[in-house]
């Protein structure tokens, strides 16, 4: 009896020490995370007026959330569309551009060292601002007269159209072959994700399966695929957050225009509320989705 | 046969990983080559990569465009105080997530997630005034309601001071707190118990048991946490651009308005014909510090990443 109380007490100490241990970060979630979203709640039902004493708010009920569809009848087809669709085609090219890229870094050949510096390199420098930048400079190298008429999109997609090749398909791979670009600077937090998975499965299962006699991709689909999936359901949520938030996504944008520029602080919250949950049940169900599919190895 | 399919492999491995690595190098060659290349030789089609000659002028607009210097202490000073603090409040957080049992700890990890996922512009409106009107979270309206004062009487104007990036990096919901406080957990569940039951016989406080025995254990994390929260910081623009609205702002800012204001053809101060060089030059200067810290630090930003366990 003695005995199961001071065990009791021993871990209550601990949850304290525990939570002293959080309690920086718990105040901070508070007040500088929870309050300012409730806060931007407030802000989206409300008329928002900036005035010298602070601000100024008139209750509009559901106006913040339904004017930019009612006044401006491209805003849904030209930028909260675009906001949504993207990464229908970014994300599932992302994962699998990332994962191959890291297979290849993973195997060993001459300047491998080098070229993971180089593939590292847009995880620094992904700010959003410097590729936009760059872009505006015409340094996107897709972009320039240096390419030949085949490597530009409508190039690809007839020749593939000719090949016999569904129009789907074609569509897809010109849509690759155009954004290769951003693909590749997109992809960098990926890649190194991915190249960290492979190297913890374990050699012996691939050279059990060589000894077996399996083909390279039999092993792929067999050890690395089902080993790695895990970290392409990590990959996945990664990049479809990185999608939703990314400075480049045009709903960011104008929620951030409309706000700075046009200094309507209730519509800019509604938006930007209305866009984060339609991006966050977007994330779950793909997240639900696909953790039907990953395969843990029972270590415990 | 198999020695051929070798070759051949090796080969389409080579081609594929210098025309996606020259993707990735040919926008900041241009950058560095067109920097020091005299503006008349950017037309001149028998100019692509070596200029003719070089030439300083355009790093000397752009560090005047840019306010360089100033600007640069202004964000290095604020990137390396605000990653020191974040890796304090993320550490402490990680450890007290992966070794503690308390209540709520499984949903607040969830809130954790959660910080990761809204995105800033959502809550930056708020946050804004915030530090607008700082009275420590409410203090000073609480003095307001004894001394029937207007509240704001009892408020700090924070916009536009460093101190917008320290409070929430100490309070550990700074830029990508979420994702660091997850990498400190998964570093600190990777340790053996038994360290800590060693230190704890030996007399050992939580606290000096995290100072003294845990935090060397997950050097590498903290480096790799640290770099990248530099890097972070440094290439973070909606929050500076927010918080520091005047002209006395971080690089990022000065570097987007700069180029902005080239483009549209308001900076009068450089003639047209120099103005691509200016802008090339202060893409340079921005990101010259960053790269220069990559290339110094590469090793933890690679092998660093690959064993904290992020994906564990």
């Amino acid at each position: 009896m003695a005995k199961k109380k001071k065990r009791s007490a021993i871990a209550r100490r601990r949850a304290r020490s525990g939570f002293l241990f959080i309690l920086p970060w718990l105040v901070g979630l508070i007040f500088l995370f929870l309050r300012p979203l409730v806060m931007a709640f407030y802000y989206s039902f409300n008329k928002v007026l900036i005035t010298p004493e602070g601000l100024n708010f008139q209750f509009t009920g559901w106006e913040n959330f339904v004017y930019k569809f009612r006044d401006d009848i491209y805003f849904f087809r030209d930028v909260f569309w675009p906001g949504l669709s993207k990464f229908i085609i970014e994300v599932p090219i992302c994962v699998i551009f990332s994962l191959f890229i890291a297979i290849i870094l993973n195997q060993k050949f001459r300047g491998r060292t080098l070229s993971r510096a180089i593939f590292f390199l847009p995880v620094i420098i992904a700010s959003g601002i410097v590729i936009q930048m760059l872009r505006s400079f015409g340094l996107d190298p897709s972009a320039t007269a240096e390419n030949s008429y085949i490597f530009q999109g409508g190039g690809v997609a007839e020749l593939l159209m000719n090949a016999g090749l569904p129009q789907g398909i074609c569509d897809f791979l010109s849509e690759v072959s155009n954004r290769i670009f951003d693909i590749v600077w997109m992809s960098g937090v990926q890649i190194v994700l991915y190249l960290s998975g492979l190297q913890s499965i374990p050699r012996s299962e691939y050279e059990a399966a060589e000894i077996e006699g399996a083909t390279a991709w039999e092993i792929f689909w067999k050890i690395t695929w089902v080993r790695i999936s895990p970290i392409t359901l990590v990959v996945l949520v990664y990049s479809l957050i990185d999608s939703f938030t990314n400075v480049s996504n045009p709903v960011i944008k104008f929620v951030y225009e409309e706000y700075s520029i046009r200094g309507n602080l209730g519509g800019s919250s509604a938006l930007g509320l209305m866009y984060c949950l339609i991006a966050f049940v977007i994330i779950i169900a793909v997240y639900a989705l696909a953790s039907r599919k990953v395969f843990y190895v029972n270590e415990n | 046969m198999k020695k051929l399919k070798k070759y051949a492999w090796a080969l389409c491995r080579f081609l594929l990983i210098f025309g996606l690595s020259f993707v990735i190098l040919y926008p900041l060659l241009q950058t560095l080559s067109k920097a020091f290349m005299p503006t008349e030789q950017y037309s001149d089609l028998s100019v692509v990569w070596i200029p003719l000659s070089l030439t300083l002028d355009n790093i000397k607009n752009a560090v005047e465009s840019l306010d360089y210097f100033h600007s640069l202490w202004l964000t290095v000073t604020l990137c390396v105080s605000s990653s020191l603090l974040q890796l304090v409040s993320c550490s402490l957080a990680g450890y007290g997530f992966a070794r503690f049992k308390f209540p709520l700890r499984g949903p607040l990890f969830l809130l954790v997630i959660l910080t990761i996922i809204i995105p800033t512009q959502i809550i930056f409106l708020p946050t804004f005034m915030e530090y607008r009107f700082f009275d420590f979270f409410g203090l000073g309206r609480l003095i307001a309601l004894f001394t029937g004062e207007n509240y704001v009487e009892y408020t700090f104007n924070l916009i536009n001071t460093r101190a917008t990036f320290w409070i929430p990096s100490i309070l550990g919901v700074g830029l990508r707190s979420g994702l660091f406080i997850y990498i400190f957990r998964q570093a600190f569940r990777n340790i053996p118990t038994a360290l800590e039951e060693a230190a704890e016989i030996d007399g050992c406080g939580p606290l000096r048991t995290f100072t003294s025995v845990m935090l060397p254990n997950v050097k590498t994390s903290a480096i790799t946490v640290f770099l990248f929260s530099m890097v972070w910081h440094w290439n973070e623009y909606t929050l500076t651009r927010t918080f520091f609205p005047t002209k006395n702002a971080p690089l990022a800012v000065k570097l987007k308005t700069a180029i902005e204001a080239l483009q549209a053809g308001n900076d009068t101060r450089f003639d047209v014909s120099l103005q691509m060089g200016v802008s090339y030059a202060s893409v340079l200067l921005f990101l010259l510090p960053i790269i220069l810290l990559y290339i110094f630090a590469q090793r933890y930003f690679v092998e660093g990443i690959e064993t904290t366990g992020i994906t564990g």
